[in-house]
C-alpha cells in the first residue's frame, strides 16, 4: 500500500513510454524476467485493453466538449445559464424581448433533475439507512443472507420496468390521495427513483457499518449502551464516510437515471414546478430529441451535447466527491 | 389487581423509568429499521404482482397438449422415475455410469421423436450430467434440474403467438419476436467484445502493471466510468460508432456501445476474482521458471474463471435492461424484420416495452407487462446462472 501513496508526475510521452517499457521488463511480482515473444505481444494486448478504458473516458469527454463549444458559438453562456425557460426545439413568447423564440434556459431542466431526485433521496436515504442498520446490528446471519441480496435485486430490475411501476402503479395511487396530481409528475417518478436507489445505499452503507471493529460495539454494549444507541451514536458516527459517499453516489445515479423519469415524470422542462405537476430531466430531454428527427449539426442536435455536458459534469463531480469523502473521512482502525 | 396492572407494576418495579423509556425506544427503532426492509421487500412484491396481473394473460396461455407436448409430459415423467431409481441405487452402492446413461436415452428416444428436439438434448444432457457429477456437489444437480423443469414449464405455457410475431399497429396482433431476437443478436456481440477486453484489462491490472500513477489512473478512471449515466454512453456511441465509423443505426453499434458501458463492471469483477488467487499459485510457477505469460495462463487464470464468468453474465444482465444508450443511438421501435448481418437495424426488448408503455391505449399497456414478464424471466434465469456458476467454480484456498 505504500507504493500507492507516491505518485510520480508523468513527463513527456516518451518518458511515459521509457517508464512502461522498464516495468514491462522488470516483472513486480517475483517473476524471472525472461519472457517469450508470445509474452510480449501477450502483454501489449492486456496493457491495449487496460489503456481502452482511459480512452472511453477521452472519448466521452472529447465527443461532449467538441459539440458543447460549438453549441455555446451559438447560444453564447449567458443564455444558457442565465434563463429559466427551456424550450429549444419550439419558438415561445420572450417577455423580456417581445419575441418568439427558442429559449435555452438550463435551469428549467436542472430543476426537474434536481427535483426528482431530492424526492428520490427523502425516500432512500431513511429506508435504505435504517435497513443498512437492521441488516448489520440486528439480523441474524441466516435472516441477513436471504433479505441481502433480495433487496438488491431491486437494483438490477431494468429502468424501464420502473417506468412502467412509476407510471401505471404509483401515479393512481398518488392521484388518489392528492387529487391535484397531473398523469405525469415528478413525485411518483421520484419515488419510484428513491425505490431504486434503496440498495445502493443500504449495501454500501451496510458494508461501512460491518467495516467497524467488533470491539467498538462491544465496548459500547460494557458501558450500558442499548443496540439502538450503539447503533445510532458509536457504530454510525464510525463508519459515517461511508454512508456519505453511499448517499452521493446514489444521488449521483438518480440525477443519472433517464427511463423512469421519460415514462412517468412527462416532458414539461418548468423551472419551479410543484413535485405534483409534469416537468422534464436533462435525460428525459436527451430521449426526446433522440426520437425526433432532428439533423445532425444542427443547433437542435447541439442542445443535446449541452445538456450532456452538464449532466456528465454534475455526476462526475460527484462521485469524485463520494471518493474524496471515503478516502478522506475514513476512521482508520487497525 | 387485573393481569395487566399487575404487569405493568411489576414492570415499573424492575425498570426505572428513564431505563423503560430507552428500552422503548429501542423497540420502536427496531420496528422502523424491520419496517424499512419489509418496505423494500414489498416494493419488489408489488412491482412483480402488478406486472404479472397486468401481462399474464397476454404472455401466457393454457398449452394445447398437442403429441409433442404429451411425450415431452411422458418424457419428463419417465426420466424423473429414472434419476430417482439411479440415485437410490447409488446411494446403495451400485454406481450407473459411462456416457449412454439409460435416463439419458430413455429420454432421447421418447422426446427425439417429437418436435422438441432442442429440449430433449437438453434433458439428455442435464440427466446424464446430474447422474454423472460427484456427490460432493450436494444439491447442485438438482438446482440444475429444477431450473431446466422450470424453463421448459414456463415456454409450454408461453403463447407462442405472441413470441413469434412482429410488432404491430394491431394490440392484439402485436409480438415480441424481433427485440427477442434483437436482444439475443446485440448480447452476443456485447459479450463477445467487452468479455476479452475487459478481463484483459483486469489481468493487466492484477498481474502486470505496477502500482505506478498509470495503474492508478486507469483505476481511478475505471471507478469513474461505472458512474457515468448510461444516456452519456450512448451519446458516444452516436458520434463514435453511428457518425464517425459510419456504422448507422445497426446492431454492431449498439453492442459495442453497451461493451463500453459493461466493460468498467466486467473488469471490477474479474479483478477481485483474480486478486482472490492465493499468491503461493503464482509463485510456486515462478519458482518453477515459468514466464509470466504461462504463470497466468496456467496458474492464475484457471482459479479465477469462473468468478470472470459469474460477473461477465451479471453485467450482460445490467446490459439486456438498459433502454437509454441503445434509445440514443437510435434502435428502431417499429421493425417487422428481423436482423441477420450486424450492420442490420434493429431493436431490443427494453425499448419495445417503452415503445408500449409510451402509448395512451391500455391495450399496448398490457402487452408492455407482457413483455416486461418476459424480460424478468430472462434475467431471473441469467442471475440464477451467475449464482450457480459461482457456487459450482468457488474453489476454497
Amino acid at each position: 500500500m505504500a507504493a500507492r501513496q507516491t505518485t510520480p508526475q508523468p513527463a513527456s510521452l516518451r518518458e511515459v513510454c521509457a517508464a512502461l517499457w522498464r516495468d514491462h521488463l522488470n516483472p513486480s511480482r517475483g517473476g524471472t524476467g525472461r519472457e517469450t515473444p508470445l509474452g510480449h505481444a501477450v502483454h501489449l494486448l492486456l496493457f491495449l485493453s487496460a489503456a481502452l478504458s482511459a480512452l472511453v473516458t477521452v472519448g466521452i469527454v472529447f465527443v461532449l466538449i467538441f459539440e458543447t463549444i460549438e453549441f455555446f458559438g451559438v447560444i453564447g453562456l449567458g443564455t444558457f445559464f442565465g434563463d429559466t425557460v427551456w424550450s429549444p426545439l419550439i419558438a415561445v413568447f420572450n417577455e423580456t424581448t417581445g419575441e418568439l423564440e427558442s429559449r435555452f434556459g438550463i435551469w428549467a431542466l436542472v430543476w426537474g433533475t434536481v427535483l426528482v431526485a431530492a424526492i428520490a433521496v427523502v425516500v432512500a436515504v431513511p429506508v435504505g439507512l435504517l435497513a443498512a442498520i437492521f441488516l448489520s446490528e440486528y439480523a441474524p446471519p441466516r435472516l441477513h443472507a436471504v433479505l441481502k441480496p433480495v433487496l438488491e435485486v431491486l437494483a438490477g430490475v431494468p429502468t424501464v420496468v420502473y417506468g412502467y411501476f412509476a407510471l401505471l402503479f404509483v401515479t393512481p395511487i398518488v392521484q388518489d390521495l392528492l387529487p391535484a396530481t397531473t398523469i405525469f409528475n415528478a413525485l411518483s417518478a421520484g419515488i419510484v427513483m428513491g425505490v431504486m436507489i434503496i440498495p445502493m445505499i443500504s449495501s454500501l452503507s451496510e458494508d461501512a457499518f460491518s467495516a467497524v471493529p467488533q470491539s467498538l460495539r462491544e465496548g459500547a454494549y460494557a458501558m450500558g449502551a442499548t443496540r439502538m444507541e450503539t447503533a445510532l451514536r458509536v457504530i454510525l458516527p464510525a463508519a459515517l464516510s461511508g454512508v456519505i459517499a453511499s448517499i452521493i453516489l446514489a444521488t449521483s445515479r438518480a440525477i443519472g437515471e433517464t427511463m423512469i423519469v421519460t415514462v412517468a415524470a412527462g416532458q414539461n422542462p418548468n423551472f419551479l414546478a410543484s413535485p405534483l405537476e409534469a416537468i422534464q430531466t436533462m435525460t428525459a430531454f436527451i430521449v426526446q430529441v433522440s426520437l425526433g428527427d432532428t439533423p445532425a449539426g444542427s443547433i437542435e442536435a447541439r442542445t443535446l451535447f449541452a445538456v450532456a455536458m452538464t449532466l456528465f459534469v454534475m455526476t462526475l463531480a460527484m462521485n469524485l466527491i463520494a471518493t474524496y469523502v471515503r478516502g478522506r473521512f475514513r476512521e482508520q482502525y487497525e | 389487581m387485573s393481569g395487566p396492572e399487575l404487569a405493568l407494576a411489576r414492570d415499573e418495579a424492575v425498570w426505572h423509568p428513564r431505563l423503560r423509556a430507552r428500552k422503548i425506544t429501542g423497540a420502536v427503532f427496531v420496528g422502523l429499521c424491520v419496517c424499512s426492509v419489509v418496505l423494500g421487500v414489498a416494493m419488489l412484491a408489488a412491482l412483480v404482482i402488478d406486472v404479472s396481473l397486468d401481462g399474464a394473460a397476454r404472455l401466457f396461455s393454457a398449452p394445447e397438449f398437442s403429441l409433442s407436448a404429451r411425450y415431452s409430459g411422458y418424457a419428463l415423467a419417465v426420466i424423473i422415475v429414472l434419476v430417482v431409481l439411479f440415485r437410490v441405487l447409488e446411494r446403495r452402492g451400485i454406481r450407473i455410469d459411462g456416457a449412454l446413461h439409460p435416463a439419458g436415452l430413455g429420454a432421447l428416444t421418447t422426446v427425439g421423436l417429437s418436435r422438441h428436439l432442442p429440449f430433449a438434448l437438453a434433458w439428455w444432457m442435464a440427466t446424464t450430467i446430474a447422474l454423472r457429477i460427484p456427490r460432493a456437489l450436494g444439491r447442485l444437480p438438482w438446482i440444475v434440474l429444477a431450473m431446466l423443469l422450470l424453463t421448459w414449464a414456463v415456454y409450454l405455457f408461453l403463447d407462442q403467438a405472441f413470441l413469434t410475431s412482429f410488432a404491430s399497429r394491431i394490440p392484439g396482433r402485436a409480438g415480441i419476436y424481433a427485440p427477442l431476437i434483437g436482444t439475443l443478436y446485440m448480447m452476443v456481440i456485447t459479450a463477445a467484445v467487452a468479455f476479452p477486453l475487459g478481463v484483459g484489462a483486469a489481468i493487466y491490472l492484477e498481474e502486470y502493471a505496477r502500482q505506478n500513477w498509470f495503474a492508478k489512473m486507469i483505476q481511478i478512471n475505471i471507478a469513474n466510468l461505472a458512474g457515468v449515466p448510461s444516456i452519456v454512453y450512448g451519446l458516444l456511441g452516436l458520434q463514435l460508432f453511428v457518425r464517425a465509423m459510419e456504422l448507422d443505426r445497426s446492431v454492431l453499434a449498439g453492442a459495442l456501445t453497451m461493451a463500453l458501458l459493461v466493460m468498467p463492471i466486467i473488469i471490477v469483477s474479474s479483478q477481485e476474482a483474480l486478486r482472490a488467487v492465493p499468491p503461493s499459485m503464482r509463485e510456486g510457477a515462478y519458482a518453477l521458471g515459468a514466464t509470466r505469460w504461462q504463470v497466468v495462463w496456467s496458474s492464475v487464470l484457471p482459479f479465477a474463471f469462473g468468478g470472470t464468468l459469474t460477473g461477465t453474465i451479471l453485467a450482460l444482465s445490467r446490459a439486456i435492461g438498459e433502454t437509454a444508450p441503445i434509445l440514443v443511438i437510435g434502435g428502431l421501435t417499429f421493425i417487422a424484420f428481423l436482423p441477420t448481418s450486424p450492420t442490420d437495424s434493429f431493436t431490443i426488448l427494453p425499448i419495445q416495452i417503452f415503445n408500449w408503455v409510451s402509448r395512451p391505449q391500455e391495450d399496448f399497456q398490457l402487452i408492455a407487462a407482457a413483455g416486461i414478464i418476459l424480460l424478468l424471466l430472462v434475467l431471473l434465469l441469467m442471475n440464477s446462472a451467475a449464482i450457480i456458476l459461482r457456487q459450482r467454480t468457488r474453489v476454497r484456498w
